[in-house]
């Protein structure tokens, strides 16, 4: 399969970039032929709707899932449709890091919360 | 005469002094263009007459004749559509990204396959209070932008005879240059703060850009505090008028009354000065 | 270890958000925290006239393309005119074709139609960031020129800077006045946030906006909950807006009293929780409460 991660360098030993649509790079790793393929991001400085732009890039590469920290709402609707699973990763993982965890199934899928779940979260933590 | 209400941020006071300022030269006609709140209605308690639905094209995709080939989405200037080609074959529309600008339908290559259709961005309200026509734009939760509707009141008021009085959207971005930019004169309404002076700053600059005449009007005023005056001074910039700062008035406001009576003479010499100015 | 960003929101402008903002700067100071201020409320920049920064550093800002037609180029055809949505095209004598820079909405569809290629879009320069020093410590702030609009890349660049300097300088937390209302720029300054506080105002839009602005940060899954401020002009509101968090399961963190304290301390530009005990003492739990939240994730 093939994983796209956005990433705050261009290798593996990268940190992950939390960020999905203004990324610093995204690679795009395949595990089939352990071919990786790693670039800049061209949105990152865009103006507006730029989860959308970078969510396309994912989408022509033919990925199968995608990791990162933050997912935007309008990215988020863009990878669902596509049938791209997203995977949130650790700040303190590396690309190479949180592609095992992945393969591991270690990985927290990218769920939407509501409002009361993380009022609910907030009121448990602070007991 | 077409005169337009405008001032820094909100809370300044921009639609009390409308509200007044329209009653007390009645006839004539008061137009809500603060269309993401407007709230000159909750004063004038107009009848309303009629409501018209403001609307816009939007893209829709016939799935039967799009070859999924995504030129509309990559053209998109605003990333609203988003084509996943085949085999899965998918579109996806953002509205609120979406300006109708055209250019989707423009380069779609497929005859048929990306259609234009209507799709309701707001409402326009037109009524009467008394002697005074009323007319407010509002403006859909989650709609991009309030030029569209600002631009459509203004069409409709084009031909009013009489006088008109806009209010404004608060600031100094697009919707506010559109309410602006082709008033007789403007009123800029502003607050004796600090803050009050430094927003004041900022319409100024806008307003000189447009080149439009305008005047001050100095909400909540109080005495000894001259830091309005010290500004327009310096400027050269003259004051028209002061709305004193009283509880009784704020208290009233939040009922959603005014003092209408007590200011109408004053607000009756200030249009006659106005119209000497720029009429 | 990335600082922690607090972020603090509001519906519509003119809620007051400024009076929050800077109790909350005057707060963490006098805990002895060191931070960053980041302002990315262009809109309605007011923090600096609180703080009074000292500019050092000035960079241009470059916002939307507007669509300019090369005279040279152009054949008269009035294509462009035709098409434009936005009235935004001008023409003087039946020939001299002029895009009016403040209508043009920049959605290049002259460009793409224009026959003989005179059309092109040129980036505009909407306003300036800066970085400066104010007797809290550093701060990002941007001004927007008038006729122009906040973005999401420019709230992310004032943010984006503020990350620097606090790794450069080791600073724990980067406390940032977020734009107004909702949109992409509102987006952008929820995302990556350890903490969202959002402002509320007793008024119809407000309330709508408070709900997207919740649904975002939740989305995000950050920490958030509802400040209203200027408690005690409009109870009845003040009810609704409560009554409206509980049933959204939206957190609620207090209320700051709205008095003529308040308001003397704006006009002798003094932070509120500093003159104010009452607003000094409705803030110490929400600003206790913060960080702890942001502390323990």
């Amino acid at each position: 399969m093939k994983i796209f991660i956005t990433s705050k360098g261009n290798s593996m030993d990268s940190m992950v970039d939390p960020r999905f649509g203004r990324a610093e790079y995204y690679i795009i790793y395949d595990t089939d032929t352990g071919e990786i393929i790693s670039r800049e991001n061209p949105h990152k400085q865009g103006r507006m709707a730029v989860g959308i732009s970078f969510a396309q890039i994912a989408i022509e590469a033919g990925v199968n899932a995608a990791i990162s920290g933050n997912f935007g709402p309008n990215a988020f609707e863009v990878l669902r449709a596509a049938g791209i699973k997203m995977y949130r990763a650790r700040d303190d993982q590396t690309v190479e890091e949180a592609v095992n965890a992945l393969l591991k199934g270690e990985l927290e899928e990218f769920k939407e919360a509501t409002p009361r779940e993380i009022a609910e979260k907030l009121e448990k933590e602070l007991k | 005469m077409k005169i337009t209400v405008a001032s820094g941020k909100g809370g300044t006071g921009k639609t009390t002094f409308s509200v007044l300022f329209a009653r007390a030269i009645a006839p004539a006609l008061y137009v809500d263009a603060d269309v993401e709140e407007p709230n000159g209605g909750i004063f004038l308690k107009p009848t309303i007459e009629k409501v018209e639905d403001f609307t816009e094209p939007v893209p829709k995709i016939i799935p039967e004749k799009c070859t999924y080939c995504g030129e509309c989405a990559r053209a998109c200037p605003y990333k609203a559509l988003v084509i996943i080609p085949p085999p899965a074959k998918k579109d996806l529309f953002f509205p609120e990204l979406c300006h109708s600008c055209g250019v989707c339908a423009y380069v779609c290559p497929e005859k048929g396959a990306l259609i234009e259709v209507p799709r309701k961005k707001g409402v326009v309200r037109i009524g009467r209070a008394g002697n005074l026509d009323f007319m407010e734009g509002i403006l859909n939760i989650g709609e991009p932008t309030a030029v569209p509707l600002i631009t459509d009141l203004k069409k409709r008021v084009k031909n009013y005879k009489g006088d008109v009085i806009i209010d404004a959207p608060p600031g100094t971005s697009c919707p506010v240059v559109q309410a602006v930019e082709d008033a007789d004169y403007v009123i800029l309404v502003a607050e004796p703060t600090p803050f009050g002076v430094h927003d004041l700053s900022l319409v100024v600059e806008m307003v000189e850009e447009l080149k439009v005449p305008y005047g001050i009007v100095i909400n909540k005023a109080q005495e000894g505090n001259t830091l309005v005056e010290e500004f327009a001074n310096s400027r050269g910039i003259e004051i028209l008028f002061r709305l004193p700062f009283s509880e009784d008035i704020a208290r009233m406001y939040s009922r959603g009354e005014l003092p209408f009576e007590r200011f109408e003479e004053g607000l009756r010499k200030l249009h006659a000065r106005i119209k000497e100015i720029a009429g | 270890m990335k600082a922690k960003e607090i972020v603090i929101i509001s519906g519509k402008g003119g809620t007051g958000k400024t009076t929050i903002t800077t109790s909350f700067v005057w707060w963490l100071s006098r805990k002895g925290e060191r931070f960053i201020i980041a302002d990315a409320d262009v809109d309605a920049a007011d923090m600096h006239i609180l703080l009074e920064p000292d500019i050092k550093k000035e960079e241009n800002f470059t916002g939307k393309s507007v669509a300019e037609i090369d005279e040279a180029q152009c054949t008269s055809c009035d294509i462009c005119r035709q098409l434009c949505r936005f009235d935004a095209i001008d023409v003087i004598d039946d020939l001299i074709y002029k895009v009016n820079p403040m209508k043009c909405d920049g959605c290049t569809l002259c460009q793409i139609a224009c026959p003989v290629n005179a059309i092109e879009m040129i980036p505009q320069t909407v306003g300036k960031w800066f970085i400066s020093e104010t007797e809290f410590g550093p701060m990002v702030h941007a001004k927007l020129f008038p006729g122009a609009e906040n973005s999401g890349n420019l709230v992310t660049m004032v943010k984006h800077q503020a990350h620097l300097l606090a790794e450069r300088d080791d600073i724990p937390y980067i406390v940032v006045d977020g734009p107004p209302g909702i949109g992409c720029p509102v987006t952008s300054s929820i995302s990556g946030a350890n903490f969202v506080v959002i402002v509320g105002e007793p008024s119809f839009s407000a309330i709508h906006d408070m709900e997207r602005a919740a649904q975002t940060a939740a989305h995000f899954r950050v920490p958030h909950g509802i400040v209203i401020n200027k408690a005690g002009l409009n109870p009845t509101n003040e009810k609704s807006i409560e009554e409206f968090a509980r049933k959204q399961g939206i957190p609620f963190l207090g209320k700051v009293p709205f008095t003529r304290c308040v308001i003397d301390a704006l006009v002798e530009k003094k932070i509120a929780a500093s003159a104010c005990r009452d607003v000094q003492e409705s803030l110490e739990g929400v600003f206790k409460k913060i960080l702890e939240v942001v502390n323990e994730s």
